[in-house]
């Protein structure tokens, strides 16, 4: 301990110095904390907001996996359809409890500039637990009524028996008028920001009577063996045609695998940073060696032997890489929010939710693996102190 | 207390043998204060780094309280500056981020003594520094320092106090004190050699030993 204190006065004599190194060092720990965070968060977050979906497959038409998997998770743009008639077809399979039958339809509202989801769902669709937090289910499947998300309903500022207007100018006004009748506790996931009305309804008012963007199916049995079995035999089932087959996941794995490029580089580019850093605690301790030649004579000429400096030397490595370790992870843990809003903005899809973890686990081995680090970077400055020469030492300091 | 014999020092300097000590005989005993005269380069500083083994001889011997020490090994060197020799330096040397009294603990700190501010605190106090113990370096006389820097040289107790030109940095009132204070050591049983141009420094010495070219004069 009074070797470290004497490390630690040391580093104190040159604040501006040690402060410039615990900085950089802090940086790299900050960004290498906040991507395992965010590595650790966005799968537990992903597996969340699969979890929360209710379906164990979804069904939709051919095309890239990735549209079918944000599909899937966030109601993507259903530019693709698939026949009624396959979901009669699914329905039927005795392995099947449910089937989800979703008509998924954008607008664009030209003048505000914004788009908004419309999925129009039946009964299949109270597989999805839907909890309410005002008012219930349609009053028949041909009324002009819609179920709203939460965030629909905040941004909106409609309350049950209010009425809101379908964002299709091409149509009459009158057929435009929907009345609110439900309105959805907070979920968490893309369910808060869409419209649910009456499947029947939107088909015949888009003009898609008789087409699918997609079919959600709970099985009897959840065990993974059978649904992944289900999966595999309906993958080889000629009578799906031009739908194709998505499991959680395989919703859960093509979005993970979008990711995957991205984390190696910016794995790679945090690792460089560290590196980085350590190089730089590396050039400060060996700078403080050379500046304190002549003290370090003095120590051995008391009798410090090589041992007791190589220790002094390179406790305040540790120190410098405790004190960088402690402040990156607190700057990790101010800065998680902007990480979950820059994330938000630049990647296509994300989950709801957290998307940084932090969890003690993990913070203890970034800490552990600081420390590690600052020692390596302290072991040749430390052994450069211990081999000085006393006599040259001293000499170099008259 | 302390004898050389013979003592040697050569060094290679590029193709040239630098004779820096050669053959010289001393012996001070326990209590004595003696200066050690000589021009610059004539292997004051030398002999005082073989004595205080931070260096070794090319030949010849040398002995504290019995004990020969001119062949020994790294670490026992350390145990010997730790355990009987004290260094003062001209140019004080004090650690500049450590107190006066931390100054003082250094050697107790490295021979792990536990009560080491307890015994830095006594010997600030014995070189009248009893006030300025929380002191730093840079807020201390020259005088001041120097007298740090002799009580840390008498941490461990030792029985040779080694001081290379101990007043070289000081005003005269200084040196006094500073001299005065060896006189004082030497008194008290502590055996003192002394590098020094100082003539009143060297005048209160019980003995002068000169030097030349190496070789004792």
């Amino acid at each position: 301990m009074a070797f470290l204190r004497l490390g630690l006065q040391s580093l104190l004599r040159h604040r501006g110095r040690t402060a410039l190194t615990v900085s950089g060092v802090a940086l790299a720990v900050a960004l290498l904390v906040s991507l395992q965070g965010f590595n650790a968060g966005y799968e537990k977050a992903l597996n969340e907001n699969v979890d929360r979906i209710g379906y164990h497959v979804l069904v939709t038409a051919k095309g890239c996996p990735y549209e079918a998997a944000t599909l899937m998770l966030k109601g993507g743009t259903g530019l693709r359809y698939i026949r009624q008639e396959i979901a009669d077809t699914l329905a039927a399979d005795p392995r099947v409890e449910t089937v989800s039958r979703q008509l998924i339809q954008p607008f664009f509202d030209v003048e505000g500039g914004s788009s908004s989801f419309y999925m129009g769902v039946e009964q299949g669709f109270k597989v999805t637990n839907p909890s309410f937090r005002e008012g219930g289910w349609f009053s028949s499947l041909r009324a002009r009524e819609a179920i709203l998300g939460f965030e629909v309903a905040e941004l909106e500022q409609r309350h049950v028996g209010e009425e809101i207007l379908l964002p299709d100018e091409s149509l009459p006004f009158d057929q435009r008028v929907l009345k609110v009748v439900g309105i959805l506790e907070r979920v968490g996931n893309q369910t808060d920001g869409t419209v649910f009305v009456p499947l029947p309804w939107l088909q015949q008012t888009v003009k898609r009577e008789g087409q699918l963007t997609g079919v959600g199916i709970v099985l009897d049995d959840q065990s993974v063996m059978q649904v992944d079995r289900y999966e595999s035999d309906l993958n080889e089932d000629p009578a799906l045609g031009e739908a194709q087959v998505i499991g959680l996941k395989a919703a859960r794995n093509a979005i993970i695998g979008l990711l995957q490029n991205a984390r190696a580089l910016i794995l790679a580019v945090s690792l460089v940073a560290l590196l980085v850093a350590v190089i730089g605690i590396m050039n400060t301790m060996i700078m403080s060696v050379l500046e304190r030649t002549p003290q370090i004579g003095v120590m051995k000429a008391v009798g410090a032997s090589s041992f007791d400096v190589f220790r002094i030397v390179l406790g305040e490595t540790v120190l410098i890489s405790v004190a960088a370790g402690g402040v990156g992870i607190l700057l990790a843990f101010v800065g998680s929010g902007a990480v979950t809003a820059v994330v938000r903005e630049l990647l296509p899809f994300t989950p709801t939710g957290e998307l940084v973890s932090l969890g003690p686990a993990m913070l203890a081995q970034v800490g552990a693996g600081v420390v590690a680090i600052g020692l390596l970077a302290g072991l040749i400055p430390a052994a450069k102190a211990s081999r000085m020469d006393p006599i040259e030492a001293i000499r170099s300091g008259e | 207390m302390l004898s050389c014999s013979a003592l040697t020092r050569h060094y290679r300097r590029g193709s040239e043998i630098v004779r820096a000590l050669d053959g010289v005989d001393l012996e001070i005993a326990a209590g004595r204060l003696v200066a050690l005269a000589g021009p610059s380069g004539s292997g004051k500083t030398t002999l005082m780094n073989l004595i205080g083994c931070l260096d070794q001889p090319t030949s010849g011997e040398i002995r504290i309280q019995g004990q020969r020490v001119d062949r020994l090994s790294r670490s026992k060197r350390v145990r010997v500056r730790r355990r009987s020799v004290g260094f003062v330096f001209q140019s004080f040397h004090l650690l500049p981020e450590l107190s006066a009294r931390d100054n003082v603990a250094l050697p107790l700190l490295f021979d792990r003594r536990r009560d080491r501010h307890e015994r830095a605190e006594a010997l600030l106090q014995r070189v009248g520094l009893g006030e300025r113990m929380s002191h730093l370096p840079s807020e201390l006389s020259g005088g001041e320092m120097q007298r740090v820097a002799i009580a840390r040289a008498l941490a461990n107790e030792p029985a040779l106090i080694l001081a290379d030109e101990p007043t070289g940095k000081l005003d005269s009132k200084n040196g006094e004190a500073v001299a005065a204070l060896f006189r004082e050591l030497a008194d008290s049983g502590v055996a003192v050699l002394m590098a020094t141009h100082d003539a009143g420094l060297a005048g209160r010495a019980d003995e002068v030993i000169r030097l030349l070219d190496g070789k004792r004069l």
